[in-house]
């Protein structure tokens, strides 16, 4: 078969960059599985033909929409950070003479194999726990208990298709950039992106004075209707300000420190300022965007919790738990997809910054620095980059308290309390999630840096 | 006084599995007094950078002794291994010598700031050694912005302000074109002239000699010496010719 050698060098690939390849394929196998799953509760029957289940089915509808955007969103950004990491392999496939066309057939065999794999996966994994969550979204609605899951082949037809789309648009944009570029720019492109951050104050000012809007408007918020009609000007002003602040902030306070040279030519500082401040550039977009899931974790989670307990003690109808419990169900399929999509941006980060260090800390060991001294150097360099999205976060959470509780109030009388105690509660299971990544990811940065 | 004698240096690689071993140095002596240049050349697998990392304490013997300044330094405990490493020793590689991240100025710094130095005393010490290495204008550069030359210089630089007993250099010059070659080696001679200790290995004959004696290594043992006389050009053909004689090697 004509095709048979292409094929052959695209498994031989993937499982030489499995460290990169596996993560990428369990992320989008749970993906694939949420999808499966909401989409086969929201087109089959299992619940509509029950009392109030239109309503529900409604709602997961409407959630299914939601995700699908989501998802695509992400499959596209992990692509892309994939794709581009490889550039210099590519390069050196043209130096070996390997044609642009030949290389485009080994990354078109790539695309398939992965996109049967993680449909595959997904289906699987969708079908064993279908059941189970089925049962969960009965118990948090009060539908009718004894009901019988079954799946829909619609459901199938459809998580089919739109991750297929996936990865055909995905495979058609690697395959494009293989095809557009030329060898010698293939290898040197995975270096150039390590400039100096330019604009630094601009940036800082302008996302203090977004951020500080958006924290004025939801706090001041005093009626649903305006906060309602705000509120989703005040994410995009929140994410747009997190995204200035993370790199125009960071080196702003980074450049603070280096101009005090007591505080700057210390052993203890000196080179994680050094690494924290060159590599900003890269890395303020990967933590705004880290930050930012957390955040709608946080909010996501918080809010559809204090919908279902602070309705439910305020007296309730079957029409309010098909409803509430819809919301709370989706809200939970919306944590796992955001945690999913931060756990594999964290773990990306760390790997291919732990293999950018290697030489670096080559280097130290020679020019006199000891084990012990680089192992701290490395932590404090990846304790700030990684605890810094988590603690803004926190503040967004808090911050978009004022405007939560307005929306609160728009569908259903609830006392304030009930927020925050669902904001506490959320905030600490995340914060235990959240180090237990860090945990496991910092391991990845030593084994790459090693 | 030799500052540095290395005594019968024996290092046997055996594989984890198998068993199977590789001699890199089979028996290796000399010494270097103090302030001597001296190059070691050899071909490619002769030993040579198994020998650099055995002075540079970054990898053990399997036999024999190198005594530097009277001590033993394989009786150094891995905790002040570090630290003697720099206070005693300058390390100039091939490339991959300077960090991306800082200037030159604080790449030349960082074994001071590891040391524990205060601001000032840095500022005193780089100020005549940029001179002499002339980057003095390129101090707030970042390595990325000068050529490669330049970042040998610094690299040179970062080695000598510590004001090292011995300064060890990996082929220099490998990554160079032959000007910014012959300027370094130039510069390496000067700093020589000043009294600092150097030893260097390098594949280039023309690089070795700028030193005072050059050293050949093959098959793990010391082949022959070539001492400078005469003019650079005579000498540098001497090598050249001693080091075809006793089996390979470039001639550039």
């Amino acid at each position: 078969m004509r095709n048979a050698p292409y094929l052959r060098l695209a498994v031989t690939n993937m499982l030489r960059s499995r460290r990169s390849y596996i993560p990428y394929l369990i992320a989008a196998s749970v993906m694939c599985a949420i999808c499966s799953i909401c989409a086969n509760l929201a087109m089959g029957s299992s619940i509509s033909n029950m009392n109030y289940g239109a309503t529900t089915r409604s709602m997961l509808e409407f959630g299914l929409y939601i995700m699908v955007i989501f998802t695509t969103f992400y499959m596209f950004y992990i692509n892309s950070f994939l794709i581009k990491r490889r550039a210099r392999e590519f390069g050196l496939y043209g130096v070996l003479g390997f044609g642009r066309s030949q290389t485009a057939r080994v990354v078109f065999w790539e695309g398939v194999m992965l996109c049967v794999l993680v449909i595959g996966l997904g289906l699987l994994v969708g079908f064993l726990l279908g059941g189970a969550v089925f049962k969960l979204l009965i118990t948090l609605t009060h539908l009718a208990p004894d009901s019988r899951y079954t799946v829909a082949p619609a459901s199938m037809y459809f998580t089919v298709i739109m991750f297929g789309a996936i990865f055909l648009l995905n495979t058609i944009y690697n395959m494009f950039r293989v095809w557009k570029s030329r060898p010698l720019e293939l290898m040197k492109s995975e270096r150039s992106g390590e400039k100096k951050a330019k604009a630094v104050a601009p940036r800082a000012i302008i996302g203090l004075l977004l951020l500080g809007g958006a924290y004025w408007l939801s706090l001041s918020a005093a009626d649903s209707a305006f906060a309602l009609l705000l509120f989703w000007p005040a994410v995009l002003m929140v994410i747009l300000a997190t995204h200035q602040l993370f790199l125009g902030g960071s080196v702003a306070i980074l450049g603070l420190m280096k101009r005090s040279k007591r505080f700057y030519y210390n052993r203890k500082n000196f080179v994680p300022i050094g690494g924290l401040i060159y590599r900003m550039k890269q890395n303020a977009s990967g933590l705004a965007n880290i930050c930012i899931l957390s955040t709608m974790v946080l909010v996501t989670v918080s809010m559809t919790l204090a919908l279902y307990f602070g309705g439910e003690s305020a007296g309730s109808s079957g029409d309010f738990y098909a409803l509430f419990g819809g919301i709370l169900f989706m809200g939970f399929f919306f944590a796992i997809l955001f945690l999913t999509n931060m756990t594999l941006i964290i773990y990306f980060k760390q790997v291919s910054e732990g293999t950018d260090d290697r030489e670096n800390f080559a280097l130290l060991r020679r020019v006199g620095m000891d084990e012990k001294m680089v192992k701290k150097t490395i932590n404090k360099q990846v304790l700030i980059v990684f605890f810094a999205p988590l603690v803004v976060a926190l503040a967004h959470t808090c911050a978009s308290s004022g405007m939560l509780n307005q929306i609160l109030g728009a569908f259903l009388y609830c006392n304030p309390k009930y927020l925050w105690v669902c904001i506490g509660g959320t905030a600490a299971v995340f914060a235990v999630v959240y180090c237990v990544v860090y945990k496991l990811t910092s391991h990845a940065y030593y084994t790459a840096a090693k | 006084m030799a500052i540095l004698s290395v005594e019968h240096l024996q290092k046997v690689y055996t594989q984890r599995f198998g068993g199977v071993q590789t001699t890199a140095l089979r028996d290796v002596s000399f010494e270097v007094e103090e302030g001597e240049f001296v190059a070691i050349m050899g071909e490619s697998g002769s030993g040579k950078s198994t020998l650099l990392n055995i002075l540079a304490t970054l990898d053990l013997p399997t036999g024999g002794r190198v005594m530097l300044n009277g001590r033993d330094t394989a009786k150094i405990p891995e905790k002040e291994a570090a630290e003697y490493r720099r206070r005693n020793l300058g390390f100039v590689f091939q490339d991959c010598n300077l960090l991306d991240s800082f200037t030159l100025k604080d790449n030349i710094f960082l074994p001071l700031v590891l040391g524990g130095e205060n601001h000032r005393t840095m500022q005193q010490r780089i100020l005549p050694l940029a001179a002499r290495l002339e980057i003095s204008h390129l101090l707030d550069k970042y390595p990325y912005e000068v050529s490669g030359g330049e970042k040998q210089r610094a690299a040179a630089a970062r080695a000598l302000i510590t004001a090292p007993k011995l300064l060890l250099a990996d082929e220099p010059t490998g990554a160079l074109d032959s000007r910014s070659s012959d300027r370094l080696m130039e510069m390496f001679g000067e700093i020589n002239h000043d009294g600092q200790t150097i030893l260097m290995v390098t594949h280039s004959a023309r690089a070795a000699s700028a030193a005072g004696r050059v050293l050949i290594i093959r098959d793990g043992m010391l082949g022959c010496e070539v001492s400078r006389e005469g003019d650079r050009e005579s000498y540098a053909r001497r090598i050249a010719d001693t080091l075809a004689a006793v089996g390979g090697g470039k001639i550039a």
